[in-house]
């Protein structure tokens, strides 16, 4: 009788804890949802009072004129220029250290590489925004004219900080091409580079791009780097060597003090922001799952 | 041969790419410790400490209060109580406490051509150096006071405070080298001019960017006033003597390079003052530490309550994928999407305002797949012989899970935490607009307050001391890679 009632409690445990393991496990997705429920919540109304296409479209951003304009074209040409000028930037670079690590990986080098790349990969983003303001700003403004501080400024400061995002990946999956593909290359004749460029970087080409769009990623939604850098200057900018102000940089400048519509706008903007890496996401699973439809194949 | 040669350079490429990087970290880290812990400046004077003349008195200030050289005309307000704080002088925030030996008024009177009336101003405390140097408790207290002056009788040996330098050589021009001419101006020296400009090196005012005149030194004031071009270095007593009655004389600005040590001890240990302005980072190095405390202590939980989930309990099926989703998601959300999170949830829905504990639980929602993911991994890798061990000997799920699973994957989800606690560390954006930005001491969770890498972002935006940016940022750099040490040391002991 007395191991009946024990055995019982002892399930009762059982099963309860696992709906709470349960319950912990969903907080993630919980937290997405009412993230992606509460922006949208506040950034609707917005499109009731301002059109959806002078709000993409246009490059008027006024909130506090007597007729207030919200364009944020500018702000989205900007965002995109940076980051691509980042990824531009970070490609070379990353992608040779990625295929250092993991073809050369031998000796004192490649274990310094791989502690800089961890060390710079935990570098906060304020620190490389000051790092930009000391140095990056003042060598734009001698190369190029202007103030310095500019996209191409926020770009440089992005390039350094999706390096780790961009190697790690890549990394793992030029790591993962078999050796076998190599071991023919060479005995085929071709040099270690040509085995490199013709064999293994296009096995890995999925893992490449993957790595590519998650840096992506990073880089749009960046906010205090780039301010420190980017100038957040209202406007239209040009030229890259231009002052010029991101999705992310639009967010938290106003957000101190905007009210009404101005602050929908923001969180409007977010929405947008938040579509954005919503899509690159789901391009990342998409290959994935691609290439596992390929591996099982 | 030529394959072997484009081999030999496409090599070469790859590696001298990868060593860019190092060469990136490398002077990311030196000019942000350098700055951390030096700065110089360049501030624009009317006195080159060229020459130093011999004085009869020497100044003395408190270890805190940065002062280590001042010049003539700055020592001079400070005397009249024109400049009654350091705030201006050195970033100190205190009222000047400034002692000055009786037997010396009437000298000062003099060089500082002041009216001796002036020194029985309510701010200057006349006391002998000798009392000073007997009075013990005095001493002390003045010791410890981060912003007080001494000015004694030479040699009077005060020990433990700084020696200070007064420099007071003035270089008198006549007015027309200081003219307009075609749309020049003669601008600020540096060092290295001055000391060529009394050298003779230069012959024609025009080298210094100033007017076509030839550079004539001369040996009085009058004829500095009389000559047209003419120079001469003088005491800036003399000077300010002399100004007043002849208006032909001007004297030449000069760069002053000041580099100070910039992160000091007292910097840490003391509290913020002015809204950050000035004074130390000791209670936001605090806060920060109790931010990142309270975030982990929250997150660490529910992380690995979800890790051990998906590995013990998960069947392949929606619902997995699902959290899996989310999990993947919850990592890519920008950290500024957090911080409107936290403002529209925690700060107004559930009325908690800005206060730590808004800050706290924003950011434990971010670093929620971080533990996650390290803790899965961690998790999966334990045995299955040791589970199916315990599950054999009679034990249910959950006691295997806490008596078998976890402490043996116990290593893998301390490196998570650590990691997380590395980006707690740095986290601006998602806490700009959640946790308030007080200075002082956190007081309970609803109290508003400040974090390390908020501070440096505060500082910057509100055009404070760069200087206190990259001292703070140094500490925070500290920070980071000792959390990174730590994560490693661990790692290689999992492996062994």
């Amino acid at each position: 009788m007395k191991k009946n009632t024990n055995n019982k409690r002892r399930r009762v445990i059982e099963q309860g804890s696992k709906v709470v393991l349960l319950l912990c496990a969903l907080v993630s997705i919980t937290a997405v949802i009412a993230i992606t429920l509460y922006i949208v919540n506040q950034g609707v109304p917005f499109f009731s009072e301002v059109s959806f296409t002078e709000f993409m479209f246009s490059l008027d951003w006024s909130p506090s004129a007597d007729i207030p304009k919200y364009g944020i074209a500018s702000f989205i040409l900007a965002s995109f220029e940076v980051v691509l000028i980042a990824i531009i930037l970070a490609i070379p670079v990353g992608l040779s250290t990625a295929i250092f690590l993991s073809e050369f990986a031998k000796g004192k080098l490649s274990k310094i590489v791989r502690n800089t790349i961890e060390l710079l990969a935990g570098i906060p983003s304020i620190i490389y925004g000051l790092f930009g303001i000391a140095i990056v700003v003042p060598a734009v403004r001698n190369t190029f004219g202007g103030n310095g501080y500019s996209l191409l400024s926020a770009s440089i400061i992005l390039a350094i900080m999706i390096l780790p995002t961009i190697i790690n990946i890549s990394e793992v999956s030029i790591r993962t091409v078999p050796d076998a593909l190599r071991h023919a290359s060479i005995a085929m004749g071709a040099t270690k580079w040509q085995t490199i460029y013709k064999v293994v970087v296009p096995a890995a080409v999925k893992g490449i791009v993957t790595s590519i769009i998650l840096a992506l990623g990073r880089a749009i939604g960046e906010t205090t780097a780039v301010l420190l850098v980017g100038g957040n200057a209202a406007v239209f900018a040009k030229y890259p060597t231009d002052m010029g102000r991101t999705l992310t940089m639009n967010i938290i400048t106003d957000m101190s003090y905007a009210e009404g519509t101005h602050l929908s706008a923001l969180f409007a903007t977010a929405m947008l922001l938040f579509i954005f890496i919503l899509l690159l996401n789901f391009i990342v699973v998409y290959i994935s799952n691609k290439s596992k439809v390929g591996a099982g194949e | 041969m030529d394959r072997k040669k484009s081999n030999r350079i496409a090599l070469t490429l790859i590696q001298s790419l990868s060593v860019l990087t190092i060469l990136i970290l490398a002077l990311m880290l030196s000019y942000l410790i350098y700055r951390g812990l030096y700065s110089n400046k360049l501030i624009e004077r009317e006195v080159s400490d060229y020459v130093n003349y011999d004085l009869p008195f020497e100044v003395y200030s408190s270890k805190n209060s940065n002062v280590d050289e001042l010049d003539y005309f700055t020592l001079r307000k400070i005397v009249q109580g024109k400049i009654y704080s350091l705030r201006k002088v050195s970033n100190v925030n205190r009222d000047i406490k400034l002692y000055i030996d009786p037997s010396l008024i009437k000298f000062l009177s003099s060089y500082l051509n002041l009216e001796i009336s002036e020194f029985e101003d309510d701010n200057v405390n006349i006391l002998t150096a000798n009392n000073l140097i007997n009075d013990k408790s005095l001493l002390k207290e003045l010791k410890r006071y981060e912003a007080s002056i001494i000015i004694s009788e030479k040699n009077s040996n005060i020990k433990g405070f700084n020696s200070v330098e007064i420099s007071d050589m003035v270089i008198s021009v006549n007015k027309d080298v200081k003219a307009l001419y075609d749309n020049k101006r003669i601008g600020n020296l540096k060092n290295e001019e001055v000391e060529s400009l009394i050298n003779d090196s230069i012959k024609n005012w025009s080298e210094l960017n100033g007017p076509n005149l030839d550079v004539k030194k001369v040996d009085s004031l009058d004829e500095v006033a009389k000559i047209s071009g003419a120079f001469m270095p003088i005491q800036a007593s003399l000077y300010q003597k002399a100004i007043n009655a002849q208006k032909q004389i001007q004297s030449l600005q000069v760069f002053h390079e000041v580099s100070t040590q910039n992160l000091k001890l007292n910097y840490l240990l003391s509290e913020s003052e002015d809204e950050g302005k000035y004074g130390g980072i000791l209670s936001i190095i605090f806060n920060t530490l109790v931010m990142v405390f309270l975030t982990i202590i929250i997150a660490t939980p529910i992380s690995v309550a979800g890790a051990i989930y998906l590995v013990q309990y998960a069947k392949k099926g929606k619902l997995t994928s699902l959290i899996k989703t989310g999990i993947d998601l919850l990592a890519a959300v920008p950290s500024i999407i957090f911080g409107l999170f936290g403002l529209l949830i925690f700060v107004q829905l559930m009325g908690l305002g800005f206060s730590l504990i808004s800050g706290v639980l924003t950011v434990s929602i971010m670093i929620l797949p971080t533990i996650l993911r390290t803790s899965e991994e961690a998790i999966r890798s334990v045995s299955p012989s040791l589970i199916e061990a315990s599950r054999g000997l009679g034990a249910t799920k959950i006691e295997t899970i806490f008596k078998v699973v976890l402490p043996s994957a116990s290593r893998g989800i301390t490196t998570g935490i650590i990691l997380a606690i590395g980006r707690a560390l740095g986290e601006t954006a998602a806490l700009i607009f959640t946790i308030g930005s007080s200075t002082s001491f956190v007081s309970g969770l609803k109290s508003s307050s400040r974090v390390l890498a908020q501070h440096i972002y505060l500082i910057i935006i509100e055009g404070g001391s760069i200087d206190d940016a990259f001292a703070s940022a140094l500490v925070l750099i500290i920070l980071v890679l000792l959390v990174n040490s730590i994560t490693k040391i661990i790692m290689k002991k999992e492996i062994k």
